[in-house]
């Protein structure tokens, strides 16, 4: 064979994988910060409440969780008990940790109170602990910046994770085939600029108690105390708290064995822990839609007695 | 480490390829101790996807066998004697991490023996690749015995044994076939080298990633529930036998190919391990055409020895019984690969006795008995259990629901049916480069190739790019590293 011939045929294969790449690449960029059917609710409250996190004032009170404390807690009703601005940068209990650090916990500086109402599965290893398929699209939705922020074997594992349907779904939207019009689910509860989001007229439906492991795990004690110290080294004051939850009586001994774990590992780490009365727990008649969910009307009962707990450790000027 | 990772085809290949050309122009010697050593460092990475590698117990073989092949060399009054007890040891060490737990478990317990001994036992305590470099250095020792190997160099026999194409499923390797390839000093054309084997690469890359783990998904789920006792449908129970005759056939074959492409870029040939083997028109062709290599094996070591054909037509059925049986258990400690093995015992027995009565059948006919006699055949094959396997069987024959037809299924099926009845290998389409050692019977058949053929341009060039661009996307999809079925044995 003359050598011409092979290279000819190597020729075309590496210029077809070099065209593949810069296709795959053109694909990626222009599929980053489209916010669609798919996971674009949770893109949009992560991008909102970083927002709501950037603007607000410094010695703000800042609540981080998964959804449960954006349903569960009622920053205005914490500002007006304790006399800081507040702001509720609660997304989605399925999103990395590592995605609240980087969008919500790296802004803030000295002074600044930050309340964890941690959802239980953040005490857990595995997701939402580690990379997952919800936080990558949530992040693709939202922009490059979280992917750029990664070291570069998590940015492999974040390409791995992107979904070809979601892909596809934020190319259509780029492209302008698609138009997402955010009106049924979650999309109909309006937000206020603080991050609270209105559930007013959502009425509670039955819902099964959620099940609990008895201990904080290894890998997520690791990674959360690790931002903890990170952060009450920068003078931010850390402050865990339990989450609102809807537990059966069998389940509430362990829910309440790892409650206690994490209250000594806020300690051990250099924050605090606070526990209002009823310790969070919540009953059926409470939840709205999941078990982590409360009613309008419960979640200002539990934003009070949140208040009445954290101005114990806090200076509260109402 | 897998053929069908990016860390494979990106980083591991290019990185021992450049390094091989280069020190290749400084010595040839030093390039096959480099090749020993990448193999090594090859085996080793497989630590990091999981598998069991154990790189002392290879090296261990290795030294073992290369010294019983010298004490056979060097001392030939004592060779039959040296041989002995080099296959016996290599054999034992086989025996005890791949039957021992299987021999204590299933025949001595039900027999009443108990013995408090802490053996390996299933399929991941099986050391990888030792089936497969263990059958090449019992080849070695025998060949030296007969006197067919005449080179005693350390360097390339460590080569021979650890090749990295070849180290972990096969094909399974002639000492001859392989040194004077490692030995050549001829300068290659290395272009050509690396367009045709990335080629064939690229054909079994599509075969394993487009064709076979797509089609498993039809398969999988069904055996675990008639393994799980659940009652199956007959047209589930027909998808799924098909289903995984197709994905062993693309998997086993994608494979071989990879193997082929990757040893070609080096400039050596591996013997051909597959060739068309659903094409074949009786069970006796069907095991000239599927795991070649292995069917050399148990030939030239196996069934001759046991007196072949030379003993009369009792004998003969006999030996092949015998010979098939080992085969199947070959592939695993497990009834379902001994009832496996004795079924081709016995196909192979009716296929040789229907011929010798002078016995013919119309092409198409004996084309669709042979296929069915392999689909049963791949029922046990893959099941954990007899139980499992026959119970898939009986909803075949119709004992359960009729049930309602997954027509995807059927349709996927159907199509890479057609792609395997009507499209040549690659062998075909690469016959004027040969990239594979042929047999002279299968070098006849391929003659001039086929009407599809690669001729290696520039349009072709691209669609290999972008085959492989794809199956990379593809790949990088997969929560659990797609694996090839034949690495567990």
């Amino acid at each position: 064979m003359p050598a011409a011939q092979s290279v000819r045929f190597l020729v075309g294969c590496v210029l077809a994988l070099a065209a593949s790449f810069v296709v795959a690449i053109s694909l990626f960029v222009l599929s980053a910060g489209e916010i669609t059917g798919t996971h674009g609710w949770t893109a949009n409250i992560v991008r909102e409440r970083e927002l709501a996190v950037s603007r607000s004032q410094p010695n703000r009170l800042v609540i981080v969780a998964g959804s449960g404390g954006l349903f569960g807690i009622a920053a205005v009703e914490l500002s007006r008990r304790t006399g800081r601005p507040a702001v509720n940068a609660s997304s989605h209990a399925a999103l990395r940790f590592d995605m609240l650090d980087y969008y919500f916990l790296q802004r803030l500086v000295r002074g600044d109170v930050l309340l964890l109402p941690l959802e239980f599965q953040y005490y857990y290893d595995g997701p939402p602990q580690e990379m997952n398929t919800l936080s990558v699209a949530a992040a693709h939705a939202v922009g490059l910046g979280y992917f750029w922020s990664l070291p570069l074997a998590e940015k492999a594992e974040y390409l791995r994770l992107l979904d070809a349907g979601f892909l596809w779904m934020q190319l259509r939207s780029a492209v302008g085939v698609d138009r997402f019009e955010p009106v049924r689910g979650y999309w109909r509860y309006a937000s206020h600029w603080n991050g609270d989001i209105d559930t007013w007229g959502g009425a509670a439906k039955p819902v099964e108690p959620m099940w609990v492991r008895s201990k904080v795990e290894p890998g997520a004690k690791s990674r959360i105390c690790k931002t903890i110290r990170a952060l009450v080294d920068r003078g931010v004051k850390v402050i865990g708290t339990p989450p609102n939850a809807y537990v059966s009586d069998q389940t509430r001994g362990a829910a309440r064995s790892i409650l206690s774990d994490a209250s000594m590992m806020f300690r051990e780490c250099g924050g605090s822990f606070i526990s209002p009365a009823g310790d969070g727990f919540a009953s059926e008649g409470d939840m709205l839609d999941t078990n982590f969910h409360l009613t309008a009307r419960a979640r200002m009962k539990r934003s009070e007695l949140l208040a009445d707990a954290l101005c114990t450790v806090v200076e509260c000027k109402p | 480490m897998h053929f069908n990772s990016v860390q494979f085809m990106f980083a591991f290949l290019p990185v021992v390829l450049l390094a091989f050309w280069a020190i290749r122009r400084l010595s040839v010697v030093a390039s096959s101790a480099w090749l020993a050593a990448a193999s090594l460092g090859f085996y080793w990475l497989g630590t990091y996807l999981g598998l069991n590698v154990n790189v002392p117990l290879l090296l261990g073989s290795i030294a073992f066998n290369f010294l019983v092949g010298f004490g056979i060399f060097k001392l030939p009054r004592w060779s039959k004697a040296i041989l002995i007890f080099g296959v016996s040891v290599d054999l034992l060490i086989l025996g005890y991490f791949k039957y021992a737990g299987f021999i204590l478990d299933e025949i001595a317990a039900p027999l009443g023996a108990s013995f408090a001994l802490d053996v390996p036992r299933g399929v991941n305590a099986l050391p990888i690749g030792i089936s497969f470099y263990t059958f090449t250095q019992i080849a070695y020792l025998v060949d030296t015995y007969q006197r067919k190997v005449r080179d005693q160099d350390p360097v390339n026999y460590a080569l021979f044994v650890t090749w990295f194409p070849h180290l972990i499923s096969g094909p399974i390797l002639h000492h001859k076939e392989m040194m004077p390839q490692f030995a050549d000093r001829t300068n290659r054309r290395k272009l050509e080298l690396l367009a045709v084997g990335i080629a064939v690469f690229t054909i079994g890359l599509v075969k394993k990633v487009f064709l076979a783990d797509p089609v498993a998904l039809h398969a999988s789920p069904i055996f675990a529930a008639a393994d799980a006792g659940e009652a199956i449908t007959m047209a589930s129970a027909w998808v799924a036998a098909l289903a995984y005759t197709l994905q062993l056939y693309f998997d086993f074959s994608g494979y071989c190919d990879m193997a082929v492409g990757i040893s070609f870029m080096f400039g050596v040939r591996l013997p051909i391990n597959f060739y068309s083997p659903y094409k074949a028109t009786s069970i006796v062709e069907f095991w000239r055409r599927w795991h070649m290599t292995l069917s050399r094996f148990l030939r030239d070591y196996l069934y001759i020895p046991l007196g072949g054909n030379r003993k009369g037509p009792a004998r003969r059925w006999v030996n092949l019984f015998i010979t098939m049986v080992l085969g199947g258990l070959w592939h695993g400690a497990g009834w379902t690969f001994l009832v496996w093995g004795a079924l081709h015992g016995v196909y192979l027995g009716i296929n040789h006795a229907f011929r010798s009565f002078g016995g013919r059948l119309p092409a198409v006919i004996a084309w669709a008995l042979t296929f069915l006699a392999v689909v049963v055949g791949w029922v046990f094959f893959r099941a954990q259990t007899v139980d499992g396997a026959l119970s898939l069987l009986k909803a075949m024959v119709g004992s359960g629901m009729a049930g309602t037809v997954d027509w995807l299924a059927v349709v996927h099926i159907a199509a890479l049916m057609a792609v395997v009845l009507a499209l040549p290998n690659a062998y075909q389409m690469l016959a004027r480069w040969q990239p594979a050692l042929l047999p002279r019977d299968t070098e006849e058949e391929i003659g001039q190739g086929s009407r599809l053929r690669i001729s290696l341009t520039l349009p072709q060039g691209m669609v290999a790019g972008i085959a492989v661009a794809v199956s990379v996307f593809m790949i990088t999809r997969q929560v659990v590293p797609s694996e090839f079925l034949y690495f567990q044995f």
